[in-house]
C-alpha cells in the first residue's frame, strides 16, 4: 500500500548544525506538502528536542536544497528524499 | 579545464599560479582572502569554516562555466578551505588567466563575488574573549 506521507531527511549546517550535529533532522509530512510547511513542522521538531532552540527566525531566512540545486520556492514534496537546510551563506 | 574544490589541506598560491600558466594567456589574476586579527571592533584568533560541499563544488562548476560563457577563454583555479583557520591563513585562493588582462580581471571579480553571495559556505569568528559567532550573510532563500 502507498504511503500517503513523505519522509525528509534534513541536514543542518551554519548555525543551525548544533542542533543536529551526528544525524539528519527527519520530518514526516503529508504528500504535497509545501517548504514552508516543512519549515514550520521542523522549527517544531528542533523546539522540542531543544530547550535552548532560538534560530527561529535564521530558519525563515534558510533555503532548502539537493547537492545539485536550491529548490524553488513552489516546490511540493511527493516523494521522500534527503534535503540540507542553508543559512544566509558569507563564504570568501 | 578548470579547478574548483573544495579544501581542507592549507591552500597554495604556488599551486594556483601554475594551474593558471598558460602560453595563450598573457594576463593572469588573483584573489587571496585571508584571516583578518579583528572584524566589527572584536580581536578574532581564528575562522572556523562550514561548507555544503556537493552543492557548493557544483556551483564552483557553474559559475567557471558562466565567466566563460562571458569573457571567452580562461583558466580558472578556485579553492575554499573548510575548517579552522587561525590569522593569516587563507581561505581562499581564486586565480584566473586569459588571453587579454582584462578579461582575467573582470572574471576574478565576478567569481569571487559570486562565491560570497551563492555558495553554500558559513564562518564562525573566534574571538579573544572566548566568545565564538557565525557571520552574518547573503540569504539563498526565495521562500
Amino acid at each position: 500500500m502507498t504511503s500517503s506521507n513523505v519522509t525528509l531527511s534534513i541536514r543542518l549546517f551554519g548555525a543551525l548544525r548544533q542542533y543536529s550535529e551526528t544525524q539528519p533532522m527527519v520530518v514526516t509530512l503529508p504528500k504535497g506538502a509545501s517548504l514552508s510547511q516543512l519549515k514550520t513542522a521542523l522549527v517544531h521538531l528542533l523546539k522540542t528536542g531543544a530547550p535552548n532552540f532560538h534560530h527561529e527566525a535564521l530558519i525563515d531566512l534558510s533555503a532548502f536544497a539537493t547537492d545539485q540545486a536550491i529548490l524553488p520556492k513552489d516546490m511540493l514534496f511527493q516523494e521522500s528524499c534527503s534535503l540540507s537546510l542553508l543559512p544566509p551563506v558569507c563564504g570568501g | 579545464m578548470h579547478h574548483a574544490k573544495i579544501e581542507t589541506t592549507p591552500l597554495s598560491l604556488q599551486t594556483a599560479f601554475a594551474f593558471i600558466a598558460s602560453p595563450d594567456h598573457g594576463g593572469s589574476t588573483c584573489f587571496v582572502g585571508s584571516i583578518r586579527q579583528n572584524n566589527l571592533g572584536k580581536k578574532v584568533l581564528g575562522v572556523s569554516y562550514d561548507v555544503f560541499e556537493p552543492l557548493a563544488e557544483n556551483i564552483f562548476a557553474r559559475l567557471c562555466q558562466q565567466a566563460e560563457e562571458k569573457w571567452g577563454p580562461l583558466k580558472i583555479y578556485m579553492t575554499h578551505f573548510k575548517g579552522h583557520l587561525n590569522v593569516g591563513e587563507l581561505a581562499i585562493v581564486l586565480a584566473v588567466s586569459s588571453p587579454h588582462r582584462d578579461e582575467a580581471f573582470q572574471a576574478c571579480r565576478f567569481l569571487i563575488e559570486a562565491i560570497k553571495h551563492e555558495c553554500p559556505i558559513w564562518k564562525q569568528e573566534h574571538y579573544e574573549d572566548g566568545s565564538s559567532e557565525w557571520v552574518k550573510g547573503h540569504a539563498l532563500c526565495q521562500h
